[in-house]
């Protein structure tokens, strides 16, 4: 293999495994608040690709997108007002189930609303055919939308968390709830609005990686898979692990591709997924629950 | 400013408080004292929201709150410094402060803030040092000032302290003990709970002692301190007694 092939793979690889890393941040930002792993998640990614599908064909793309963004956003906000908060003293474990029945239903609404074939948001910047050289190698410049507006999700993400009084007030609710109740914060929207900012940056990697990758309505739980396992690989609630764990799973893949077969692409996440549970049995559960356990 | 009537309230099927009734005055410092498991905790936490009470009544500032929510108590004036700190540990001390005056944030200016939180760091010089320090890495007795300097920065009318004194060294607890006599002087209404009765009852007007979830004496501070009973079970007199 030649020097700009191996740069194509890393750019094959970073890219899905950008993807994979907000996945797996939209697990962590609600897996933070509530402890709830929310099986949902991918298919957050589905409904913004398709409505902003749908949209484009009557709006500008960007005006499409926004839109998109936005319904997914109310989207995540009706799941948990809808579901999540009506179900009082429930296990976390049958919340997560409730979320599995949630992402069924989401997908089999978007089966009725979108039926089952493929399809593609046009290419930001140029067309299918257009290609940027970088580092000798002939990437699309979606590739470059891919990573930059990643780089910007998680950078502002950041920020909101570290700077922002309300990114405070989740932090606290998920470092000490009933504290955070003490200092007049409304938990219940913390909740809501993590279900909602989980939801918003899924919309926006669904369709960022749309022209590239194939949008369909069920191609929501195999990100889901992918996302989670790097939100566990980076030890749960950890985003800025999550980003790591996100770009080493795609590159993995990438790198699983070019030497042997595209078959074998699926098996790395599964193969690390299981890898975990053998190794660290109470790794994926581990901080949160003893948090919760500490401040009972 | 605060009068309670009646008050019964548990945890599912445990019925712990039964029937309290009491009130504080404003202006006035208020102890509660009673042993392990007597349900002072549990009579804080109905008061601030975090519980529901079955039955009874909770008056503050002439508005029922023993339905509202532990926001809209918090935003009325009344605040809780909860049994065991609980503060935000993975966050800076500084931002736990900024997270007291979270119910503050439409009303007040950023410049207002900062005010509150410069009389926080007068009262509690050692948390002005440590302000961009992780809350879990203070030591428990600056841990505690943290969470009295976090109740503050909501501007309370109305200061409850569930056990201060709690795993704290004694030249700490002195510290705070002053720090909170210097509050009241200030004008703040007090309700404290503690194990530690003898410093209660120093700071305090008046007390309550309770039992099992009922108030079993009540009195000035003085009086209380004077009563036999009250020596005998909280003051750890009985030793001195027996040599005289
Ligand atoms: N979350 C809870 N669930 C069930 N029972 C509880 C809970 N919290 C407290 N209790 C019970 O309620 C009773 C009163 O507890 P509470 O914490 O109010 O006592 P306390 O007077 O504050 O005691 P201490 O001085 O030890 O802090 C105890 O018997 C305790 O076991
Ligand atoms: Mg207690």
């Amino acid at each position: 293999m030649d020097y700009p092939q191996i740069v194509q793979y890393c750019f094959a690889g970073i890219t899905v495994g950008s993807i994979y890393a907000i996945v797996g941040i939209g697990f962590n930002i609600i897996y933070n608040t509530t402890g709830i792993i929310n099986f949902a998640q991918g298919e957050f990614l589905i409904v913004g690709a398709m409505t902003a599908i749908s949209f484009s064909q009557f709006f500008p793309l960007p005006v499409a997108i926004g839109m998109a963004i936005l319904i997914t956003i109310l989207l995540g906000g009706l799941v948990e007002i809808t579901f999540i908060r009506q179900v009082r003293n429930a296990s976390i474990l049958r919340l997560i189930i409730i979320t599995i029945g949630i992402s069924i239903l989401i997908r089999e609404a978007m089966l009725h609303i979108w039926d089952e074939k493929v399809r593609f948001l046009p290419y930001f910047t140029g067309t299918d055919t257009s290609t940027v050289t970088v580092l000798g190698a002939h990437i699309s410049p979606q590739v470059l939308w891919v990573l930059g507006v990643c780089a910007v999700i998680v950078l502002g993400l950041t920020l909101f968390f570290k700077y922002t009084l309300t990114g405070r007030a989740m932090r606290a609710c998920a470092d000490d709830r009933m504290a955070a109740r003490l200092c007049g914060i409304n938990d219940r929207w913390m909740v809501t609005l993590s279900f909602m900012l989980s939801a918003g940056i899924g919309a926006i990697a669904g369709c960022i990686i749309s022209p590239i990758a194939q949008t369909q309505y069920d191609m929501g739980a195999p990100l889901a898979i992918k996302g989670f396992t790097a939100a566990i690989l980076g030890g749960l609630g950890n985003s800025m692990a999550a980003v790591a764990a996100g770009l080493f799973l795609g590159l993995m893949e990438a790198f699983m591709v070019s030497q042997f077969d595209v078959a074998y692409k699926e098996a790395v996440s599964i193969v690390i997924l299981l890898l975990i549970l053998v190794f660290r049995p109470s790794g994926i559960f581990g901080r949160h629950e003893i948090n919760v356990l500490r401040t009972m | 400013m605060l009068r309670i009537l009646n008050l019964e309230a548990g945890y599912g099927l445990l019925h712990i408080l039964k029937g309290i009734s009491l009130h504080v005055l404003p202006g006035e410092a208020v102890a509660i004292i009673g042993a392990n498991g007597a349900g002072k905790t549990t009579l804080l936490k109905t008061i601030a929201g975090i519980l529901r009470p079955r039955s009874g009544t909770v008056v503050f500032n002439k508005q029922e709150i023993h339905r509202e929510s532990p926001e809209k108590i918090v935003a009325g004036g009344c605040s809780l410094v909860p049994e065991g700190r609980h503060i935000f540990s993975t966050m800076t001390v500084k931002e736990n402060l900024l997270l007291g005056a979270y119910h503050r944030r439409r009303k007040c200016t950023a410049a207002d803030i900062a005010a509150s939180m410069e009389e926080v760091y007068d009262l509690f010089g050692i948390l002005r040092e440590r302000a961009n320090q992780l809350g879990g890495t203070l030591s428990g007795g600056q841990q505690q000032m943290l969470a009295i300097g976090r109740a503050l920065m909501s501007k309370p009318k109305l200061l409850m302290m569930d056990e201060p004194s709690l795993g704290v060294a004694p030249l700490t607890v002195r510290d705070i003990y002053k720090t909170i006599a210097r509050l009241k002087q200030n004008g703040l209404t007090i309700l404290l709970v503690e194990q530690n009765a003898q410093m209660a009852l120093a700071v305090a007007d008046r007390g309550y002692v309770f039992e099992t979830g009922q108030i079993v004496l009540e009195g000035t501070a003085r009086e209380l301190s004077d009563n036999p009973e009250v020596q005998r079970a909280y003051l750890g007199k009985d030793y001195q007694k027996i040599n005289e």
